[in-house]
């Protein structure tokens, strides 16, 4: 899977599939997609249809005091987005992120990532309810779905405006 | 109420456009009625006109919203406003208070009752209001209008002439002006664009009085006579209105026989405009009662809204275009350095790039343009709120404005409300005194309040003052050392005194009334001007009155900023917010807090510390010099040191977005070349979050 550079995104609908789902898309009746991307050793998930693309990360500039998840902003095809890196909750050094995956919606929100794994289909009946035992990660997703035998979390957007609030 | 927030949103950003224009109108129709002169008059008549119409649009926008006790209210007002243009009512200064204070009434009623804020009482407040003027109507002395029937205007016509128009045409025979006829024809696609012209032209003339159709003008054609009064000679009239084309008829005020043919060809008209096309017969469909009600439903702006955050999005888009501009404009530069094309090719090439940059500079500017606002709503509606208070509390007050056209950004405008209406109430409520009290002290008995606004530079200035009691600056001292501000045994200056009211929890009125101290003190006002970029100052003299200087940048948009490195990154500050740059010695700043700046002592701090990145001290200079500038943080000094100035340039901030305000002492983000951005700083804020005193 490719990435453009920030000013040439492109959307995720228009993505082909890959890691073994053939022709997943969200307009597919039935199935929802996903992007799963990776930040160090943790895989997350994330709606597709709350996402407006992936563009190689620019320059990001560090916010003084920043509230945990958010390292800066950065500035992405005129916009000023706030970058946010997941890898906080494994306690790992933050992300070297080469992508960001731009989050749909007024809050100008940008995820780092290590790498763009795949976009899924999945019956909306493979989206798991996330056990509390989870707790880390409840801050950031209420569900998960299953990939090579793991457990990816999909984050919950609505989740990130209110992250170390 | 309306759930709907979309729909509220439009709802009320229609309203305040009306509300606006209302009361704008009615302002003025007050400084209009001492006027006796003619063209004062006209003035009145075109705004009392407007002032009903809008009206009517409210009230229509109040009954497609279900807004019915609003809508009936409107109404009522409309109604009124109704007999006023027919002489049923009289239009006197005290009448002109009342509709103003009607409007406000009825502003307060529109916007309230869509939030669900609307109460019974209030309600029941604007009616007492309109029932006070219902009670002044008096009957109309001429049982049915002459005017039209001497003019030689036929049965027919004067059926199709509104009330309105028969009150205009008998006030204007008693002012003894002359009637003229203008018949034009247009093509059917020019007339909007055209006829807008003409009665504009009219109008400049004297008062236009209706528009009737005209036959007879060929296929294609719609024919307008357009019937207006004026005091000007018949060559003054020739010459205004020989650019139309048309045909000038003197109407005399007898059964003149050449008026009377022009005029009696109403049912002739009717049947050609009900055979005519149907764009052009609504054209040219005489202006009776109905089609008065279907053109006052016409909205009353020709121009469409724009939500903020599109305009913000055309200028962060301008903004990066302008940048690649320059980019191919130095492109172009190497490119005719290095190629064998013609010189005449090299200066095309140079022209057209450098036209390229300039348009889209010109593009950003436009759209900067585009979101500036006046501060005439914001003044008014605070003269009103002023007002209204002085009235509550008794007080004789005149509210004087000045600068209301004023540009400022709309957010700017919309920040500002608050902590003017603030300062207003406070200057009202503890400022001014009792008109006894003030007698006793040889002031007028009317206190007078001035609300101004004015540009300085890149800031405008808005001043609100007084010429009450003034501050006591004993009692300020007295509340400061109770609320353990300052120690008692402290001795400061008086500029030092003044600015203690600016600290929370101060305040030295002693209740709390219903108008302020509502537990929000000045320190909120001013937390507001430093996250606007902006500063507060007050000037008091005891007995005197006082004044506050409110500065805010004019755009928050773009600014004047300074840009300095610090680590790896770089970072923008307002210029506003510099007081000074310095390179101090090294030995200066190793290991010291505090640094000698002029004659005081002020904090001595890293940038980088301010922004909590490291803790690493000052920049080292390598024995050289470190740059260092001197901050302006609410009339205080900070010196900061950073590793490199890299100069002042015009910057287009952008905002942060939802999560912007999480961060403190970030005012938004601006594009560098190459694909850097660089953090625009709000000193204040990182002092603030660094918890240095100042």
């Amino acid at each position: 899977m490719t990435a453009e550079k920030p000013g040439r995104g492109f959307r995720l609908g228009l993505i082909p599939s890959t890691g073994g789902h053939s022709g997943l898309r969200d307009d597919k009746p039935g199935l929802v997609s996903f992007v799963v991307f990776g930040v160090g050793s943790q895989s997350f998930a994330v709606d597709v249809n709350n996402t407006e693309g992936v563009v190689d990360c620019p320059g990001v500039a560090p916010l003084p005091r920043p509230p945990a998840g958010i390292v800066g902003v950065a500035s992405v095809r005129g916009r000023i987005t706030v970058v946010f890196d997941l890898s906080f909750q494994d306690r790992k050094p933050a992300a070297q992120g080469s992508r960001l995956i731009l989050i749909r919606g007024d809050a100008q929100i940008g995820l780092l990532a290590d790498r763009i794994d795949s976009i899924v289909g999945l019956k909306p009946d493979k989206v798991k309810r996330l056990s509390k035992k989870r707790a880390p990660l409840n801050e950031l997703a209420d569900s998960y779905l299953i990939q090579h035998r793991r457990q990816v979390p999909i984050i919950a957007v609505d989740r990130l405006t209110t992250l170390g609030a | 109420m309306i759930e709907d927030k979309a729909l509220l949103g439009e709802y009320l950003s229609e309203c305040e456009e009306l509300l606006d224009s209302l009361l704008a109108d009615l302002d003025a129709v007050a400084g209009q009625t001492h006027d006796a002169k003619a063209a004062a008059q006209k003035t009145v008549v075109n705004l009392i006109n407007r002032v009903f119409r809008t009206v009517h649009s409210l009230k229509g926008l109040c009954g497609m919203m279900d807004l019915i006790d609003v809508r009936t209210s409107a109404h009522e007002f409309e109604d009124l406003l109704d007999d006023l243009r027919l002489g049923k009512l009289s239009l006197d200064p005290e009448m002109a208070r009342t509709l103003k204070e009607a409007g406000a009434g009825l502003a307060a009623l529109v916007s309230g009752a869509a939030r669900g804020l609307a109460a019974d009482e209030d309600f029941v407040k604007f009616h007492e209001l309109l029932a006070g003027i219902a009670a002044r109507r008096r009957a109309r002395t001429r049982a049915e209008a002459e005017g039209p029937r001497l003019l030689g205007f036929s049965r027919e016509e004067r059926k199709l002439l509104t009330e309105y128009e028969e009150h205009r045409i008998d006030m204007n025979l008693e002012a003894d002006r002359s009637f003229y006829a203008l018949t034009v024809k247009l093509r059917a696609d020019e007339i909007d664009s055209r006829y807008r012209v003409m009665t504009a032209a009219i109008e400049d003339l004297g008062e236009l009085l209706t528009t009737l159709p005209a036959l007879g003008q060929g296929k294609g054609f719609v024919g307008f006579k357009i019937i207006f009064a004026t005091q000007l000679k018949q060559t003054e009239v020739k010459r205004a209105v020989e650019q139309f084309n048309g045909k000038l008829e003197r109407l005399q005020p007898s059964p003149w026989r050449l008026a009377g043919r022009a005029l009696k060809t109403v049912s002739r008209i009717q049947k050609k405009a009900e055979s005519a096309p149907e764009d052009a017969a609504s054209k040219a469909e005489p202006r009776g009662t109905a089609q008065l009600e279907e053109d006052s439903l016409h909205p009353l702006l020709t121009s469409v809204r724009v939500e903020l955050s599109q305009i913000e999005e055309l200028s962060g888009l301008a903004h990066q275009l302008s940048v690649e501009s320059k980019r191919f404009s130095a492109m172009a530069d190497r490119l005719i350095e290095n190629s064998a094309c013609t010189v005449a090719d090299q200066f095309d090439l140079k022209q057209v790039s450098r036209r390229i940059e300039r348009d889209f500079l010109d593009i950003e500017e436009r759209l900067i343009g585009l979101r500036m606002v006046s501060l005439a709503q914001t003044f008014t509606r605070a003269a009103h709120l002023a007002g209204k208070l002085a009235r509550e509390l008794g007080k004789a007050v005149s509210v004087e404005l000045s600068g209301r056209s004023t540009l400022l950004d709309k957010m700017i405008v919309d920040a500002v409300a608050d902590p003017i209406h603030h300062i207003l109430r406070n200057a009202i409520d503890h400022g001014v005194e009792p008109a006894n009290l003030r007698r006793l002290s040889g002031k007028p008995a009317r206190a007078k309040v001035q609300l101004e606004a004015r540009i300085e530079g890149t800031n405008a200035i808005i001043s609100i003052s007084d010429d009450g009691r003034g501050i006591d600056l004993n009692e300020v001292y007295r509340r400061a050392v109770e609320i353990g501000a300052i120690s008692p045994d402290q001795t400061l200056g008086e500029q030092e005194m003044l600015r203690l009211i600016f600290r929370p929890g101060f305040s030295t009125a002693g209740a709390v009334s219903a108008v302020s101290g509502r537990g929000v003190g000045l320190d909120a006002v001013e937390r507001k001007m430093h996250e606007l970029g902006g500063r507060i100052k007050v000037f008091s003299e005891k007995g005197k009155g006082t004044r506050f200087e409110l500065s805010v940048p004019t755009t928050l948009q773009m600014i004047s900023a300074f840009i300095v490195r610090s680590g790896d990154c770089r970072y923008a500050l307002n210029v506003g917010q510099i007081v000074e740059l310095s390179y101090l010695e090294p030995h200066h700043v190793n290991g010291s807090r505090k640094i000698q700046w002029q004659d005081s002592l002020i904090p001595l701090a890293p940038l980088a510390e301010l922004l909590g990145i490291e803790a690493g001290g000052h920049p080292k200079g390598n024995g050289q010099r470190v740059p260092a500038f001197i901050g302006s943080v609410s009339e205080k000094r900070i010196a900061v040191t950073v590793e490199k100035f890299e100069g002042q340039r015009e910057i287009i901030v952008k905002s942060l977005g939802a999560l912007g305000r999480r961060f403190a002492g970030v005012a938004g983000a601006v594009d560098l070349e190459g694909g850097d951005v660089a953090l625009v700083l709000d000193l204040a804020g990182l002092v603030e979050a660094t918890g240095i005193t100042l």
